[in-house]
């Protein structure tokens, strides 16, 4: 799946791709940012596993823009995955200080926030390539 | 209409505890558990169709998942999940999947244990409530009383997502599995739907030799649409037991060549001298083929399956050599209307054999209802969350012959009366953590 269009807002804010400070990587094209957040890829390029962190109210916007579905297809599409045994349910939070501390405390997660990124997550872009 | 619901109040009951402690899961040190627990009820004007449903609102269908992974630091994935039912008079609990998976790269991985079989789009998943409005899927293949056969495999598999030319033609998601079939209880569904498979002999054993699965999933750069080809080939299933009676024979709606005069005997013949002799049938080669596509576009789903199972090299001990293709194949579209209401619908077509869709060489030459050979149903389905995870699904099904529909054990009796058109109601309640 592809997501043609990537918009930096959603609902009028910016929304920030972050990472755990271990993660090499400083920006990711489309088309890895989808796979990464359906389960699809696995393993950061530079090592190590991704762990992914969403937020429970925004969801919607975020994972549809990002994703290519939207939040019940992406709910739906994890649950797939862990009752098969692929996968494990990204780590869902209630807000957006949540989801900074978890990616913070957890090596190779990433998530999405619109609260400019603190020096303890990493923030990386979308490559256009 | 009688409504028996004492069995199915106490599941209802235990469910609501059980959710209400653990309505988003639960996590016990590093694991993660998340689980269902469901209660169905059927009605049929017609048959006892997955349960007692004829003329009664029976609790026919009880069941609960429960699955923990655990990922190691070294990247090795291990789970498990069990899968307890009970359906019709028979219940079991089961390791539905276990198994250690070793991604190496996105490209390629590793798995080994108790595997689910990735057929078609939707097997893997087939118990899996949340997600779907449907409670009984369409496609052969996804029949209740057929998970014992085609729900898992101990083995292993190579798997993986391989981009084609950097992602421009989409990716492609492959599963190559080997390994052996568990065998199936004497009395479980499988081997009763068996029993008129067979026809001509009793199943009280089932067992199969080993599984190949080939499975490809194209993700097409169309966002969103999937086109899925699935192969798995079984050797030499073997159903065994002995030979029906005359008077069963003629209640079993098997095909009619395996009825006494087409052995050139009379009722009291057979009875003499074959009746309650050993009578086993190996179906040497099953070829399943599945070509499936699904499409989702924001809150629609579409998809369509064809499920064509091939049977060859067959041998039975008392002369037949029973070949067939059975055939089935969907049209399914969902739709989400909000947070808690979707609708769905499908239209589900099924043949026991290719060569004789009109039922007129098996059934109608021999006095036998020409409507054994095909299933054609048209169902409408919903289903609503009434709370965070407490769905209550309701669907019903009308149905144009009996080709699903078991003569088994007198299950359904006089044969020769079916009715051609028929319908089904279900209802189910699901409580997901």
């Amino acid at each position: 799946m592809l997501v043609s269009v990537l918009p930096l807002l959603a609902e009028g804010k910016r929304v920030y791709i972050i990472t755990h400070l271990s993660v090499e990587e400083n920006s990711v094209n489309a088309r890895t940012l989808n796979k990464i957040l359906l389960g699809t890829k696995k393993k950061w390029d530079s090592g190590g596993y991704v762990r992914i962190a969403i937020l429970k109210e925004v969801a919607g916007y975020t994972i549809m823009e990002y994703s290519g579905v939207n939040e019940h297809r992406f709910i739906e599409h994890w649950k797939r995955l862990v009752f098969t045994g692929k996968g494990s349910l990204p780590k869902i939070c209630e807000s957006e200080e949540e989801l900074i501390q978890y990616v913070n405390e957890t090596p190779g997660s990433i998530g999405l926030v619109t609260l400019k990124p603190s020096p303890k997550v990493k923030e990386i872009t979308i490559d256009k390539n | 209409m009688q409504l028996s619901f004492k069995y199915s109040v106490n599941v209802v009951l235990a469910s609501c505890l059980f959710t209400a402690i653990y309505a988003e899961g639960v996590k016990v040190g590093p694991v993660d558990f998340h689980g269902e627990l469901s209660q169905t009820f059927a009605y049929s004007d017609g048959y006892n169709y997955l349960g007692d449903t004829k003329h009664s609102f029976s609790p026919n269908i009880s069941e609960f998942t429960l699955n923990g992974t655990y990922l190691f630091k070294n990247g090795i994935r291990t789970g498990a999940q069990m899968y307890a039912y009970k359906m019709w008079d028979y219940q079991e609990a089961t390791l539905d999947w276990a198994y250690a998976d070793y991604a190496v790269r996105d490209e390629f991985g590793i798995r080994a244990g108790r595997v689910r079989v990735p057929l078609g789009f939707y097997n893997e998943v087939n118990d899996l409530d949340d997600g779907h409005p449907l409670i009984l899927r369409p496609g052969e293949l996804y029949r209740k009383d057929y998970r014992d056969f085609t729900s898992s495999y101990d083995g292993g598999a190579f798997y993986g997502n391989v981009e084609l030319i950097e992602g421009r033609l989409g990716s492609f998601d492959y599963h190559l599995g080997y390994g052996l079939l568990k065998n199936v209880n004497k009395n479980a569904p499988f081997t009763n739907a068996t029993q008129d498979a067979t026809a001509i002999n009793t199943t009280e054993d089932v067992n199969f030799d080993d599984v190949q699965i080939y499975d490809l999933k194209w993700n097409t750069p169309v966002t969103n649409l999937r086109l899925g080809f699935t192969l798995v080939c079984v050797d030499d299933l073997y159903a065994g037991g002995k030979l029906k009676t005359a008077s069963q024979l003629n209640n079993t709606c098997g095909s009619a060549s395996q009825l006494p005069s087409s052995f050139r005997m009379s009722s009291a013949q057979w009875d003499v001298a074959m009746a309650g002799t050993p009578g086993w049938v190996n179906l040497g080669k099953i070829k399943v083929f599945v070509y499936g596509a699904e499409y989702t576009l924001d809150k629609w789903k579409f998809a369509s399956e064809y499920m064509k199972i091939d049977i060859t090299d067959s041998r039975t001990n008392f002369g037949l050599s029973p070949t067939q293709v059975e055939e089935s194949y969907y049209f399914l579209t969902s739709y989400r209307v909000n947070d808690r209401l979707e609708l769905g619908a499908y239209y589900n077509v099924f043949y026991n054999n290719v060569s004789d869709r009109s039922g007129q060489a098996n059934y109608a030459r021999y006095g036998q209802p020409n409507h054994f050979a095909w299933e054609k149903e048209a169902v409408l389905a919903t289903a609503y969350e009434v709370i965070d995870n407490l769905t209550v699904k309701g669907e019903v099904h009308f149905v144009d012959g009996t080709g699903r529909v078991l003569s088994r054990n007198g299950e359904n009796s006089n044969i020769r009366n079916w009715n051609q058109y028929w319908m089904y109601f279900a209802l189910k309640t699901t409580y997901g953590f």
